[in-house]
């Protein structure tokens, strides 16, 4: 972009002026309080807009305002840009405010509200224009917001020159993805150890059931006196045995055998009463036998059953123990959902980090490349006494010298303009590769020795774009002229 | 001899866990167990054959008596069945002990037994579960069949982890019915004579189609059989194409479309497949939240052409981005990471 001309209606202490601009370089020349920091101020205001800030007695507005009418704040200046004729008016005065833009090629009106100027200057913002290209009076040192908007630059934006997309942005958005899933996945997991705490809760109580059933009184009497029944029986199966018929039918067996020994009559009776007395004791024998095992069945089934019983419910709970366990095997491993969403939660964090990797190498390429066109631009501007210097990532100037690292405070004033110069211009490079922008420069030599004068002047001709030198001094003017640098003069007087 | 023919039809297993009708498919699977009861009461079925997974788990006591009841009623059919891998014999279980109705045989032997069957002149052979797995292929060797007999089996599994068997030869080892259990599709090989008889009802979202039992006649002549369907409930995996085009409210409009058409009985798991606009967000909990939605799977890609982009924006962050996820390896992770990082890049641009 470059300013063609500019028409001011009333601005400060100048009304009804106007001004032609050569593409190149403008030098303009005027004594003190001619107007030329107006001139720059009512250009830039022209470009970014003017804010009346409130209860600050010095800004922009205050300084600006015109002296005879307040509400009449109007100028209008034209630009080229790729060739391109655009016309900007604007109405300063707070109140009715006014902004139009109008390409006059086909007079279309573009909306500088909806961004239409901002866009057709590349992105530049008033702060980065300010902390670069225009150099006002005693400003040469861009303040720290420039180290903020250079940061974020170089992590922003592609050194090919693609400012359409912002590194930054996507990684913000990948990691509120990131979180959206892990917020997800924390609630799926939590529903899960919740189950798994009831479960194992339950599992708890269950085994405590089982081995209180198991070592119950009730359950280890039972068993004790099933055995002691068991004893009992056996005992019982002698004991109990009827002595006394015994002995009646061993009496009788005698006096059988006894009688055997007798006549044919006691023989036969004899026989009779052995045998009827050994049938009596089988008999006897038997009878008893099963009359026991009936009794003791009885009770021994009731004890058996109380038994089976009790032991029927423990088994019980140890299935359901089981099957508790079982699902709880089931519940240690984490659901489909929740693998899908540790893939993505991975996938995220692969995506943010292989963009951090890109983020870091722009960071790289652009400081490294911005090293080197400060120390060209110093070196040009110092007729190279000092041809390396250093930028940290706060933008902290350092300089090379009798293999010495030291910080450019340690410079001379002149110096050290020179080098915050170099900077101001190298950093304004990378910031206008969407769209060159005019360098202003306000009294910005004045501090310079002859030598260096010229030796800038020589190096700032070689610049592609316009150029507008402020100066009350005439020494820039034969400079140029000694140097042969073509140039347009505007005298302010 | 006319018999029915179930398998899995895990008793006591909740379905869909968390969503409003998982009670009620929990209920189902009882209900139509009970069911197939009435129906070989009323159809005056000879034989019951149940291959495995009764139960979801090892059953309790008063499980068995539930269902010890219901046999009670169908005293004229004699009921067979194994126990599957997922109720399989614990040496706890209650299979061990449990003491079932006279018409009631249990197979609970750990190798390949058989009860013959004199008055019906059939043979059934089978084998229980005793742990979770078997990868023996235990069905390798059946010893000689007589001949003269209905020689039938009773076998669950046919996958790697439980019994691994080919269908082939469980043709060719000469059965005059294989009632088979474990896997939950129900399919019919060799003429009918092998039967998968499929989940009783579905166990989960992944039991898609028809679910039911088998009933048939079979004689040593031949087998008849026919697959008898329990539309109790059916799951449907139904993929929906989405496209470049296709906006958030369209795809809604799409899914409500489909449901207005479904069957009452249907529970949907929806595939969205095909290409997605970057621009658009589909609002997948409000699907979810839909009637008859058990679940929606992403299969669809983003309408990127990854290639082209890196040929349109070869100076640029994307193609650069691009081209520094081709260094990675190409796993599932990684191609998800390509989508997610073009797609937070173009979300960015002006």
């Amino acid at each position: 972009m470059w300013i063609e001309r500019a028409e001011i209606k009333n601005f400060g202490k100048l009304n009804d002026r106007k001004f032609e601009f050569s593409p190149g370089f403008n030098v303009i020349y005027g004594e003190n309080e001619a107007g030329k920091t107006t001139l720059q101020h009512f250009l830039t205001g022209m470009l970014f807009g003017i804010e009346k800030s409130r209860g600050r007695a010095n800004d922009v507005y205050t300084a600006y305002e015109p002296w005879n009418s307040a509400s009449y704040f109007v100028g209008n200046m034209v630009m080229q840009i790729a060739e391109k004729r655009f016309l900007l008016e604007r109405n300063f005065y707070h109140k009715e405010k006014t902004v139009k833009l109008r390409n006059l090629l086909d007079h279309e009106l573009l909306s500088v509200e909806m961004g239409d100027l901002e866009m057709l200057l590349g992105g530049m913002t008033k702060e980065n224009y300010e902390n670069t290209y225009c150099i006002r009076q005693a400003g040469f040192l861009a303040d720290d917001s420039l180290a903020g908007a250079l940061e974020s630059y170089m992590a922003d934006v592609s050194n090919s020159g693609d400012g359409s997309v912002r590194l930054q942005a996507a990684i913000e958005e990948l990691g509120k993805k990131r979180r959206k899933a892990e917020k997800e996945r924390k609630g799926i997991q939590g529903e899960r150890q919740e189950k798994i705490r009831q479960l194992t809760t339950e599992l708890e109580i269950l085994k405590e059931d089982i081995s209180f059933q198991k070592s119950s009184e009730l359950a280890v009497t039972m068993e004790r006196q099933q055995e002691r029944e068991l004893a009992r029986e056996k005992e019982n199966g002698q004991k109990k045995y009827p002595a006394f018929l015994e002995k009646v039918l061993f009496i009788l067996i005698v006096a059988a055998l006894i009688l055997l020994f007798g006549k044919i009559m006691s023989r036969i009776l004899g026989v009779i009463l052995l045998a009827g007395s050994i049938a009596a004791v089988f008999l006897l024998r038997a009878y008893r036998k099963m009359e026991e095992q009936r009794e003791s069945l009885i009770v021994n089934s009731e004890i058996a059953e109380g038994l089976a019983e009790m032991k029927e419910q423990w088994t019980e709970k140890e299935n359901r123990y089981r099957n508790v366990e079982e699902q709880l095997q089931e519940l240690s491993e984490s659901s489909p959902r929740e693998e899908e969403l540790t893939e993505d939660i991975k996938a995220l964090e692969m995506a943010a980090q292989v963009m951090q990797a890109i983020s870091q190498e722009i960071y790289e390429d652009v400081s490294d490349s911005l090293q080197r066109e400060v120390s060209k631009n110093l070196s040009a501007i110092t007729g190279g006494k000092y041809d390396s210097m250093i930028l940290d990532k706060e933008l902290h100037l350092y300089i090379w010298e009798g293999g010495k690292k030291l910080p450019v405070a340690q410079l001379s004033r002149g110096t050290l303009e020179q080098a915050y110069f170099a900077m101001r211009m190298a950093v304004g490079k990378i910031l206008t590769r969407e769209e060159s922008m005019p360098v202003l420069l306000d009294e910005t030599f004045s501090m310079y020795d002859d030598k260096r004068l010229v030796d800038t002047l020589r190096w700032l001709s070689s610049y592609q774009g316009q150029i507008l030198l402020f100066s009350c001094q005439k020494r820039e003017l034969h400079a140029l002229d000694n140097l042969n640098i073509p140039y347009q003069k505007i005298e302010l007087t | 001899m006319r018999f029915i023919h179930i398998a899995d039809v895990h008793l006591g297993a909740v379905p869909d866990e968390g969503k409003p009708w998982s009670d009620r498919r929990k209920q189902d699977i009882w209900d139509t167990f009970a069911e197939v009861i009435e129906v070989a009461e009323t159809e005056k079925i000879d034989f019951l054959f149940i291959a495995g997974d009764l139960f979801q788990r090892q059953p309790l006591l008063r499980e068995l008596k539930e269902i010890n009841y219901l046999f009670r009623r169908i005293s004229r059919t004699k009921v067979v069945l194994i126990a599957g891998n997922h109720d399989y014999l614990h040496p706890k279980s209650y299979y061990n002990s449990f003491q079932w109705e006279e018409n009631v045989y249990f197979i609970g032997s750990k190798e390949i037994s058989n009860i013959s069957f004199e008055k019906e002149n059939v043979c059934i052979y089978g084998s229980s579960y005793w742990q979770r797995e078997i990868r023996d292929p235990i069905y390798g060797q059946i010893e000689e069949l007589d001949t003269s007999k209905i020689n039938i089996l009773l076998f669950h599994g046919g996958d790697a982890k439980h019994i691994p068997c080919s269908w082939k030869k469980l043709a060719e080892a000469g059965f005059d019915y294989v009632a088979s259990g474990h896997i939950h599709q129900p399919g019919s090989y060799g003429e009918n004579r092998i039967v998968m008889a499929g989940a009783l009802q579905p166990i989960d979202q992944n039991d898609t189609g028809q679910h039911g039992f088998w009933m048939g006649d079979v004689t040593k002549l031949g087998i008849s059989v026919k697959f008898y369907p329990v539309r109790k409930c059916e799951y449907v995996h139904l993929p929906v194409a989405v496209n470049g085009e296709m906006t958030n409210g369209e795809l809604i409009y799409k899914i409500k479309e489909i449901l207005s058409f479904a069957e009452p009985f249907q529970i949907y798991k929806f595939i969205l497949s095909g290409k997605k606009n970057p621009e658009v967000e589909f609002d997948i909990q409000r699907i979810l939240e839909m009637d008859q939605v058990v679940s929606v799977v992403e299969d669809f890609v983003l309408d990127y052409d990854f290639e082209k982009m890196k040929e349109t924006y070869h100076n640029q962050m994307v193609g650069r981005f691009i081209r520094a996820m081709e260094n990675n390896p190409k796993d599932a992770v990684a191609q998800k990471a390509l989508y997610y990082g073009v797609d937070a890049l173009c979300k960015t641009m002006r």
